[in-house]
């Protein structure tokens, strides 16, 4: 089952062996930093932490993304703090809760950081208007606080709570 | 939760600031009170703290204002376009809008003018209302103490990032013979009246028991607290407006000449938004001689803002004065008098046929120069 070519094979957590062209690999800085330390790939690559319809799903977005300017690191314009989704990634996590947080674990090992913001877009616009107990009730969070603790953390923000 | 995936991934400090840093900064706020993680992470996450505009941003950022806060508190921020967020940098304009030149310079002789009658500020209280009326606290008196009490986190906030370095007041007296002008500087350290009135303590006489000004120096930037205390608080400013960007409002500048521009615009130059204060702005009418600004806590939110503030024991007296007390950064004067007069309409329109006058309306004002 070795490569050749421009064709690399993953191996998932769960041992199914999933053919990925070379270009599309290379979405994940894990995988592009380790074929320019091997020169050319020639076993398999195993991907211990990723499962195999995760691993599919990741595959697919590094597919669609494949030809994206490269991220650079100074893309740092946050700030601006726009969950803007565009289109397809929108159909993309539209996925249940459990397969949306292996995604962003995938993408995080992989190093895949336009998927991680997605991901992490996608999850933000889950908590975006909620209140504490909502955000709790949706992540399944339990809440910690000691109750004065809580008190005065809500002193601090309640007039954030008028709109 | 400890072994879902979910829980594996808001485990994982870096990811859930990741998640977290794409919410606003109202969210970002409310998500504190979720659980002693995510209040933690907030909290000791420079990246989120500076994204909650309670650390400063590295200077390099490019320049943008506290969407919160401007949400919240409109009247303290420039009407901007939202399609382009990156304009911080005005031109010259100020709020609430001057509105009547000042009385010294009538020519003698001549009756003293009526506002214009569709001017909505007539009085300070009418000026507070335009101004204060549009404020997130004073939507319902009910929840006020939320957001007057001294821990309520937009005390905090930075007005923008990167942030100020201080906040700049600029104030004119003027009389018959000439102008003078002083400029403040108050340290961005400062945070709320209280801290405003140990500052002002430091220039007190005699200095021996005074606290040490050094306590002040700092690099931290202007918050909202000390801005809204200073304008609300400090009764020696009934009259002022708030300019932001390095132009001089182009009604000012109209009326006071090139004098005013050279001073306004050295004093923007590193400041950008200046407090600008003069009794001489706004024609004080007769009646307001025997009407105390202090007295009308009805009419005047800025009044009943002071009054809720001293109930909770923010401030201690009405009669607090702050800025007079601090030693001016810079002071100077103008000695050239520009010509300003008013006229009735009918006069108006027969000058600017004869092209004697140069009309000009800008900022609700309507202010006539004489042409050269």
């Amino acid at each position: 089952m070795a490569a050749s070519g421009n064709l690399l094979t993953f191996v998932s957590a769960d041992n199914v062996h999933i053919e990925v062209e070379r270009d599309v690999a290379e979405r994940s800085l894990l995988i592009k930093n380790m074929l320019e330390d091997l020169g050319e790939a020639t076993e398999d690559i195993p991907i211990p932490n990723v499962n195999e319809p995760v691993l599919r799903k990741v595959i697919e977005w590094c597919r669609h993304h494949k030809n994206d300017p490269p991220a650079s690191t100074e893309d740092e314009d946050s700030r601006r703090k726009t969950t803007d989704i565009d289109e397809w990634d929108q159909k993309f996590t539209q996925v249940d809760q459990e397969m949306l947080f292996e995604i962003i674990l995938a993408a995080n090992y992989l190093d895949i950081k336009g998927l991680l913001d997605v991901g992490c877009k996608t999850v933000a616009n889950m908590i975006k208007g909620k209140s504490p107990e909502e955000i709790r009730k949706t992540f399944n969070i339990q809440n910690d606080f000691t109750p004065e603790e809580e008190d005065q953390i809500r002193r601090e923000n309640e007039w954030a709570e008028d709109r | 939760m400890a072994h879902s995936t979910l829980g594996q991934v808001l485990s994982i400090p870096e990811l859930l600031v990741q998640i977290l840093g794409h919410l606003d900064v109202r969210t970002l706020l409310i998500a504190q009170r979720v659980c002693r993680t995510w209040a933690t992470q907030i909290q000791r996450s420079t990246y989120l703290q500076q994204a909650l505009f309670l650390a400063p941003a590295p200077s390099t950022e490019i320049p943008i204002y506290n969407p919160l806060l401007r949400e919240t508190f409109p009247s303290f921020f420039p009407d901007i376009d939202d399609q382009n967020p990156s304009y911080l940098r005005t031109p010259g304009d100020c709020f609430p809008p001057l509105n009547i030149p000042s009385g010294p310079s009538y020519p003698e002789g001549l009756p003293a003018p009526e506002a214009p009658h569709d001017h909505p500020i007539v009085d300070d209280a009418a000026r507070a209302g335009i101004f204060y009326g549009r404020l997130g606290p004073m939507a319902y008196p009910f929840r006020r103490p939320a957001w007057w009490r001294r821990e309520a986190s937009w005390r905090r906030m930075l007005i923008q990032q990167p942030p100020l370095p201080h906040l700049t007041v600029l104030r004119f007296w003027a009389n018959s013979q000439d102008r003078t002008y002083a400029v403040w500087r108050i340290p961005g350290t400062i945070n709320d009246i209280s801290t405003l009135e140990r500052y002002a303590r430091t220039f007190d006489w005699p200095q021996c028991q005074n606290p040490q000004r050094e306590e002040f120096e700092g690099t931290a930037g202007v918050r909202m607290g000390l801005l809204f205390d200073y304008l609300s608080c400090d009764l020696d400013l009934s009259r002022w407006a708030l300019m932001w960007g390095r132009k001089a409002p182009i009604s000012l500048a109209r009326e006071w000449g090139d004098a005013f521009v050279e001073v306004y615009e050295r004093v923007a130059a590193d400041g950008d938004f200046v407090i600008l204060t003069d009794e001489a702005l706004w024609r004080r009418r007769d009646d307001d001689a025997d009407v105390l600004p202090w007295t009308s806590s009805v009419t005047n939110p800025r009044n009943r803002i002071v009054e809720e503030y001293r109930q909770s024991g923010l401030i201690r007296d009405w009669k607090a004065s702050y800025i007079m007390r601090v030693k001016p950064e810079r002071t100077g004067h103008f000695d050239y008098l520009p010509v300003v007069v008013w006229l009735d309409p009918e006069e108006v329109s027969y000058m600017v046929q004869l092209q004697m006058l140069h009309v000009s309306r800008s900022s609700d004002d309507l202010l006539l120069a004489m042409g050269r």
